[in-house]
């Protein structure tokens, strides 16, 4: 049964990209601004033009551009960058692992520290600590993450020089193995305030749903129930509550996914972390549209993909859905 | 070892509400013998709800024990630390929670839940306690195959044998039974009931049976304690309380109760509804309903009196008891008080 | 005012005859439906969210009178007494806040910039949620083919990740403050919809629902008469959050650079603090134009009270 969900779950996963796909193709196609304008220099002989266009297919009649542009991408080509002159796959192949890096690393700390954030300020919901503490979530989810991120590079990194302002890891720095590519202390260094700044970001919808959530199951009869059963006021929060209380946080995963690439793309640009999200900002400014668009399609990808993960967790989590 | 399990003495509750102090139990007094059931009746919002979480200490924030002691066998309750109070949950008073449907938490097995009580509370080793589990089903009807189940997959009935069998997990002396069988059919009510009998014969248990419907208490409990505003104002052996009422609440209660042939019986309904608890009525809080209230009740609130033999009630005219009965049971008996005044304008 | 008359139909007939006149009466109450329900619903707001709406009419009113509170032209470059443009200059008695690397007094385009906020905030709010509860109220009461075809859309645009869209899209047409405004609009619609949809499915099984069609109505008019004005404080709350959100994506974008480039706007603003590379220092600079993002999203989301609580799955389909 489980399997079957999963299949029709992923069909609809296959459509949606196919959807989507589309649409950034004929986006790019119909807008104003003639793409081709974009790298055909006027200096440049009708030969090398047409030869341009040749290798682009951009001379193509729509129909024939679509479907070859459906087959390059089910085969994994994403197109030919204009600016770096190089396959986008390989590019998209050299980002998107230290946007992953960045991305894993602020999320965990944001779910962590907001769940337990939330737990707190839900049991201690009449103590001072409760009823101010809401507003430190409230705080970082209203600011804008890049905003907080200058403010803290111009503290922390300008001023007292505690953390580098930018880049993945030291200019010059040669790393051998994977180990030393991510674990290195000169890379954990350069990863701690990026992922800071985003952590705070992002842990505010889990704290602040944490809390809601928790304080509705409060009223369930089960909670009093535990309680007179002896168990501990800590149990009663962390393996009672909290377990009923996650459900709708997982559901909420989608806006906070959502956040996420948002906030990441800003990130990086902020920290000139050379992840996808900094270079598909590049990528518009210097109209390098096939970069651009192989870049929104990981990133769109990536957003279903972990969509549907959320769903599977919230049916593993909740024993009384069934499909 | 004296036969009083329970003694409580002049217990009152208070709750703190927007519009001011609520005094939901007032100078309540009872004692409970070991091995015996007992039946607390009374309409909503007459406390016994509030006195059943008054005995495991589990008020709401805004609610607290405002005065008297709860004597556990010589231990009062009411004044444990926390920390003693948790040692004792469970291990010596349980509760069986009114409406089963709510109680078990969802997202865990039941007989998880059963094993954690006994796991955290008593140390057990988890296959011991797994084993524990299903012999505790198998106690209460239920077949132990079902201990991997959800609370959403057991019937309302099983869900209601499955708190009975978490209530007797670490064999405590006392269950506290809140609106057992409330929310079930007649059936499957009976059974609940005899089940209760049969572990409190079983295993000596002491029984609080808290409930609205008097039915419940003529058919399972030994003794029974009437409940009005707040206020214990009868208590006695069950089928004396019942064919032999002392107070006019009582009366009026057993009235509305449709016995023998239903052709020959008149239905009884008691006018007006309880007093306000936040400014409650100066002497005897039923006055206002009851037909043979005097200006003496409006002054000098009755005390528990020992109407006869084990039997008490708080009312100034017990020695007229036999004569108030034989007009309670006329309908139009209950039209004399203040409120069946006011209600036949 | 009870217009109730039995008829000499049959019961259940009867029954339904009552209702109508009940509740399809023509009360003079009806005319002023939307102005009172509004009106009521302001009446009935709690404290946190009045002191959110306090705040957005501040904004709104140094917006309006934005003209009069800057002390210089906030495109000018202001020069020194000796004639030198009046570059990073810190905090003084002219510059209240300071100036730009090119001598732009910060204070003068931290008042202006409030237009642009309120500009984008208000109106690409407003058209979302027109649009989102549009489309909710169609999808919820008609069913069938329209609830497919607008849940796909729905689909769609929660799958498109939402500013690499924005980036995408504005790059595509020209940089400027009507182009932000309709890419947030073609994104942002969707949350509403869902929302106002489920409302929708509960309300149309209500008696009065029923009993308005029994009275002749047609679809459309029992749609905008009578569900409509349920629906309203959701969509009035929903707004003002909507409100919150564009604020931080107009800032998002003009700080990546794709904003209007002939707008103030604090993203703008902090746009040029970063590329000027006086974020390493100029806090004067940096802070202000934040700060006030954050009070005025702040009080959104004291309006709205918890945003999160519209990502709650008793509301979202499953």
């Amino acid at each position: 049964m489980y399997w079957r969900y999963l299949l029709r779950r992923i069909l609809t996963l296959l459509i949606n990209f196919w959807i989507v796909a589309t649409l950034i193709f004929f986006m790019f196609r119909f807008l104003p601004g003639d793409p081709t304008a974009m790298f055909l220099d006027p200096s440049m002989t009708a030969e090398v033009r047409a030869g341009i266009l040749e290798r682009f297919g951009l001379n193509r009649p729509l129909h024939e551009q679509y479907l070859l542009y459906m087959q390059n991408l089910l085969g994994g080509d994403f197109g030919w960058s204009f600016y770096y002159n190089r396959p986008v796959g390989e590019i998209i192949a050299d980002y998107l692992p230290n946007t992953v890096v960045l991305a894993v690393a602020a999320l965990t700390v944001a779910y962590l520290v907001g769940v337990v954030g939330g737990v707190l300020l839900a049991w201690k919901r009449n103590s001072r600590l409760g009823e101010w503490g809401t507003l430190i979530p409230l705080f970082f989810r209203s600011a804008p993450v890049f905003w907080t991120g200058m403010v803290a590079v111009m503290f922390l990194s300008y001023r007292w020089n505690l953390f580098p302002h930018r880049g993945m890891r030291s200019p010059g720095y040669m790393a051998d193995n994977l180990l030393e590519k991510f674990a290195s202390p000169d890379f954990l260094h350069h990863l701690a305030l990026p992922a800071l700044i985003a952590a705070l970001y992002y842990m505010g919808l889990p704290m602040l749903l944490t809390r809601t959530s928790m304080l509705e199951v409060f009223g369930e009869e089960f909670v009093d129930l535990a309680r007179a059963r002896g168990l501990s006021e800590r149990r009663v929060m962390f393996v009672h509550v909290l377990r009923n209380a996650l459900l709708p946080i997982v559901t909420a995963t989608a806006v906070a996914i959502g956040l996420a690439v948002g906030g990441n793309i800003v990130i990086e640009y902020v920290f000139s972390w050379p992840g996808i999200g900094r270079e598909i900002v590049l990528a518009t400014q210097n109209r390098d549209y096939p970069l651009a668009q192989g870049m929104f399609m990981v990133i769109a990808a990536a957003v279903m993909i972990t969509n549907m993960l959320a769903d599977m967790v919230y049916i593993y989590l909740d024993p009384r859905v069934s499909f | 070892m004296s036969n009083i399990l329970l003694d409580i003495q002049q217990l009152s509750v208070t709750y703190e509400t927007a519009r001011g102090p609520v005094q939901a139990v007032s100078e309540l007094s009872l004692q409970l013998p070991r091995g015996v059931s007992i039946g607390i009746v009374g309409e909503s919002g007459c406390g016994k709800t509030t006195l059943a979480k008054a005995l495991i200490r589990l008020l709401p924030t805004n609610g607290r024990i405002s005065g008297g002691a709860i004597n556990f066998d010589g231990v009062d309750i009411a004044r444990l630390s926390p920390k003693k109070l948790r040692n004792m949950r469970w291990r010596e008073i349980a509760m069986v929670p009114q409406s089963a449907m709510n109680s078990l938490n969802p997202v865990y097995q039941v007989g998880a839940q059963l094993v954690e009580t006994m796991v955290v509370r008593e140390g057990m080793a988890k296959n011991a306690a797994w084993k524990r589990a299903g012999e505790l089903f198998e106690m209460v009807g239920i077949n132990p195959s079902r201990l991997h189940d959800y609370p959403h997959q057991f019937s309302g009935g099983m869900k209601q044998r499955a708190t009975i069998a978490l209530a007797m997990a670490l064999s405590p002396r006392l269950i506290i039974a809140d609106e057992p069988t409330t929310a079930l059919d007649v059936l499957v009510e009976a059974r609940i009931l005899d089940l209760l009998r049969d572990l409190k014969e079983t295993y000596g248990l002491t029984i609080i049976y808290i409930t609205h419907d008097l039915s419940v208490v003529a058919r399972t409990c030994d003794l029974m304690g009437v409940m009005y505003a707040g206020k214990l104002v009868e208590f006695g052996p069950t089928q004396q309380v019942i064919r032999q009422p002392l107070h006019p609440y009582t009366m009026g209660l057993i009235a509305a109760v449709p016995k023998g042939d239903i052709r020959d019986w008149e239905p009884v309904a008691i006018p007006g509804s309880p007093p306000e608890l936040i400014h409650p009525p100066e002497g005897c809080r039923f006055m206002h309903r009851c037909p043979f209230a005097t200006a003496t009740c409006s002054v000098d609130v009755p005390a528990l009196a020992e109407g006869a033999p084990g039997h008490w009630a708080a009312c100034h005219y017990l020695h007229q008891a036999e004569q108030m009965r034989e007009d309670a049971r006329i309908p139009l008996t209950w039209s004399r008080s203040l409120a069946g005044a006011v209600e036949a304008i | 005012m009870k217009n109730e008359t039995v008829t000499s139909q049959t019961i259940s007939e009867g029954a339904l005859v009552t209702l109508v006149e009940k509740g399809a009466a023509p009360s003079p109450a009806r005319a002023n439906r939307f102005a009172g329900g509004i009106w009521r619903t302001l009446r009935s707001l709690s404290l946190k969210q009045k002191l959110g709406f306090a705040i957005l009419l501040v904004y709104l009113a140094i917006a309006l009178a934005a003209a009069a509170l800057i002390t210089h032209y906030p495109w000018a470059i202001n020069r020194t007494e000796q004639g030198l443009t009046a570059r990073m200059e810190p905090p003084s008695s002219r510059h209240l806040l300071g100036t730009t690397d090119l001598g732009r007094d910060l204070f003068s385009q931290l008042v202006i910039g409030t237009r642009a906020t309120i500009i984008v905030g208000f109106l690409a709010a407003f058209c979302v949620t027109v649009i989102g509860t549009n489309m909710g109220l169609l999808s919820g009461y008609f069913g069938g083919w329209v609830d497919e075809v607008i849940m796909r859309l729905v689909d769609i645009a929660y799958v498109i990740p939402f500013v690499p869209f924005i980036i995408i899209l504005i790059s595509l047409l020209e940089p400027s403050i009507w182009n932000i405004i309709l890419a947030i609009i073609l994104l942002f619609w969707r949350t509403p919809t869902r929302v106002i949809r489920s409302q929708v499915l509960s309300l149309k099984t209500r008696p009065f629902v029923k009993a308005a069609r029994v009275a002749g109505a047609s679809e459309w008019r029992i749609l905008y008469t009578q569900i409509a004005p349920n629906i309203l404080p959701l969509s009035f709350l929903y707004m003002t959050i909507s409100v919150g959100w564009a604020v931080i994506t107009e800032a998002s974008v003009s700080f990546l650079g794709l904003g209007d480039p002939l707008v103030i706007s604090w993203g703008s603003m902090l746009n040029s603090a970063f590329l000027s590379g006086a974020a390493r220092h100029a806090w004067c600079w940096v802070v202000p134009p934040g700060m006030a993002i954050v009070l005025m999203v702040i009080a959104t989301f004291l309006v709205g009270e918890a945003p999160e609580e519209y990502a709650n799955p008793r509301l979202r389909e499953r």
